[in-house]
């Protein structure tokens, strides 16, 4: 393999990792404030597509669409948290575990059940499956502005964690809910808080996620939120930074099980890239971000 | 004095078990007894299936509910039982075509029901044991997310190795070896064992892993050894559920040991709660009949025979809104920390009149119940 190849796969690679790394950081985002494995994560980025398709095959342009579809995530994340979670509140890590599981089965059987349990098309605009040649190497426009979003989104979510008082907050009730309390920080405000920036992020993700399939489903939201789930876990559950530097470090463990593994064992690539991170797990208990101790 | 001591409460250790497991198996042969009279068809298919469900339960109630570490791995080894079942019980003539990669003593075996089960047992345990190891080294959340790994793995190779699995052809011509009375007797002797593991030492000291890391490793627990041995005890059964269940089931493919499998089986021991061999039981007989009741709606549109508009999934989302509303109102399950006997001494106690000066039991103080239901007897 010459080098010109390893760079490109270097390229694929660092698309598919920001889209894990969006969707990581939305996941993170809930559980470093609540201790909450949401696995209903995965329907907001459903819930994102089903918008997209119910307004795009009724003639509403694309772009409008995609917003729209990220307003449905946030509302989504944030009904979840009101009727789902807050009667959870200090619940033990295992029951809000299972609580999620219910709450996305359920949201995954009303797509089934209210629009279809088929696959429906999303028609993409063209544009984005053209290809940008720089020198020998192509990328699509949807991988470039995947990471450029993507880049955008971490930028702009930093920048709110560091410079705002309810990122300030946030960060303060990631570290100790209950100190953070004693200051003052209403506990509702900053957990609804959390669920909305995992509600965009997780709508980000979704339309960029929906623009790549070019199709919806009702159990669309699995693979986002087992990706989602491995790369927070590589992480070190509750660090940010982890779990961006997580979803990276899976795309390139995926990528690169695709170079490698011949075509009649391209199947077995989430099975190996699984086994890596039990490796990772196996030395680093609590993640390569989580330190020795913590939850 | 200490050695009389000792032996009381060996006495009493054994009654425990006794009681215990005569408090649900009665009731279920009680229950195979009137379906072998009266019932046939759907209905007997609905029984069997059911006594097959609590074996699957136990298994991972026996993990999950011991050690508090949610596992998404079980239904693999249920996978791995019910392909062990079919390399020892499919004839030999149809195994030749089946499985071509079969070694040579294999591919000559062919057993009966409970050897082949036995054989599982086996199988499983091993394969527990070996993914065990570096397992057992971890934190509850990562060996957690390596149960996930080796469902996604298994199912990977279940679907992908096709000289040795089919792959997602599925495997057939297993022979019917599972009857109702079969099934009953498997789930009886999976509800002695749960029971019998629950009081065991090493049940015990799970509990203890459950209830507080640390401070049991202070006690002079092994966690690492403890959650392993475990694992593989809770495992062995899954397996053994997977090779009953392929013998009743007569074929099967690789989607059958996924998520819809992992989802229910949580499901049923969340409902009925995690803690007891009772509520593994208990939530696998509503969720089998709550969801029978529902997937008519779904297939034939009718409820009890009364015709209703179809609705897709309805079973499954149902399922879901019932442990999601056990969770939010009732998050230790139906039974919560009390087996079914121990319900029943509860309920007896309360009717008795109050004896002079003695304080009623605390509620749902487990502690201060067992205390004054050890010193009554």
């Amino acid at each position: 393999m010459g080098a010109q190849e390893l760079l490109q796969q270097f390229i694929n690679a660092l698309s598919l990792g920001s889209t894990y790394a969006l969707l990581a950081l939305g996941l993170a985002m809930v559980f470093s404030v609540m201790g909450l494995v949401n696995f209903a994560y995965g329907e907001l980025v459903a819930v994102t597509g089903y918008t997209m398709y119910l307004l795009v095959t009724r003639g509403v342009s694309w772009w409008l669409a995609a917003l729209c579809g990220i307003g449905a995530a946030i509302v989504l994340s944030l009904l979840m948290e009101r009727i789902a979670f807050r009667p959870l509140r200090n619940a033990s890590f295992l029951t809000l575990l299972f609580s999620s599981f219910a709450v996305s089965v359920i949201i995954q059987n009303l797509f089934r059940a209210t629009v279809s349990p088929r696959q429906k098309g999303v028609p993409s605009p063209d544009f984005l499956s053209e290809v940008l040649r720089v020198g020998p190497l192509t990328a699509s426009w949807l991988m470039v502005i995947t990471t450029a979003v993507a880049a955008a989104s971490l930028v702009a979510l930093v920048l709110f964690l560091r410079r705002s008082i309810s990122g300030i907050s946030m960060r303060a009730a990631a570290e100790d809910f209950d100190v953070t309390r004693l200051m003052g920080v209403k506990a509702n405000g900053v957990i609804a808080l959390a669920f909305a920036i995992s509600g965009l992020l997780a709508g980000i993700a979704g339309v960029l996620w929906v623009a790549r399939l070019g199709a919806v489903a009702p159990h669309m939201g699995f693979v986002p939120v087992l990706k989602a789930f491995i790369a927070t876990v590589i992480g070190g559950l509750g660090s940010l930074p982890g779990a961006v530097f997580g979803g990276f470090l899976l795309a390139f463990i995926e990528i690169g099980f695709h170079v490698i593994l011949p075509s009649s064992m391209q199947p077995m690539v989430d099975p190996f890239a699984l086994l890596i991170v039990g490796v990772i797990l196996y030395f680093k208990p609590n993640g390569l971000f989580g330190g020795s101790g913590g939850k | 004095m200490a050695g009389f001591t000792t032996r009381l409460s060996g006495n009493r250790h054994a009654r425990r078990i006794v009681v215990g497991s005569l408090a649900l198996v009665v009731p279920l042969l009680i229950a195979a007894a009137v379906m072998n009279a009266l019932a046939t068809g759907a209905t007997l298919r609905l029984c069997i299936n059911f006594f097959i469900t609590i074996v699957v339960c136990l298994g991972l109630q026996m993990f999950t509910g011991h050690t508090g570490i949610v596992s998404w791995g079980h239904v693999s080894f249920v996978g791995i039982g019910a392909y062990v079942a079919a390399y020892l019980t499919v004839p030999v003539s149809i195994k030749e075509e089946l499985f071509p990669a079969l070694p040579g003593f294999l591919m000559q075996a062919q057993l009966g029901l409970a050897p082949a089960i036995l054989a599982a047992i086996v199988v499983g345990a091993v394969i527990a044991f070996v993914i065990g190891l570096p397992m057992s080294r971890m934190k509850e959340i990562a060996w957690a997310m390596s149960t996930l790994g080796l469902l996604v793995i298994a199912h990977g190779i279940f679907s992908n190795w096709r000289s040795m699995t089919r792959g997602n052809e599925g495997v057939y011509a297993i022979p019917s070896n599972v009857g109702l009375w079969s099934a009953a007797a498997a789930a009886c002797i999976a509800v002695v064992a749960a029971v019998a593991f629950k009081h065991s030492r090493l049940g015990l000291r799970a509990q203890a892993t459950r209830e507080d890391p640390l401070a049991s490793q202070a006690s002079g627990v092994n966690v690492t050894r403890t959650r392993l041995l475990v694992w593989i005890a809770s495992a062995a059964v899954s397996s053994a559920a997977g090779a009953l269940w392929a013998q009743y089931n007569l074929a099967f493919a690789p989607s059958q040991f996924y998520w819809t499998q992992v989802f229910a089986a949580l499901s049923m021991i969340v409902i009925g709660g995690l803690a007891t061999v009772s509520g593994a039981v208990t939530g696998a007989a509503i969720i089998t009949v709550v969801y029978e009741i529902l997937r008519g709606v779904e297939e034939d549109g009718s409820i009890l025979g009364i015709g209703v508009p179809k609705v897709s999934g309805l079973a499954q989302m149902a399922l879901a809104v019932i442990t999601l509303l056990i969770l939010i109102f009732r998050p230790e399950g139906i039974l919560g920390y009390r087996e079914l006997e121990e319900w029943g001494a509860r309920l007896l106690r309360r009717r008795r009149p109050r004896p002079p000066g003695g304080a009623e039991p605390p509620p749902d103080a487990q502690a201060a119940d067992t205390a004054s239901e050890e010193a009554v007897s």
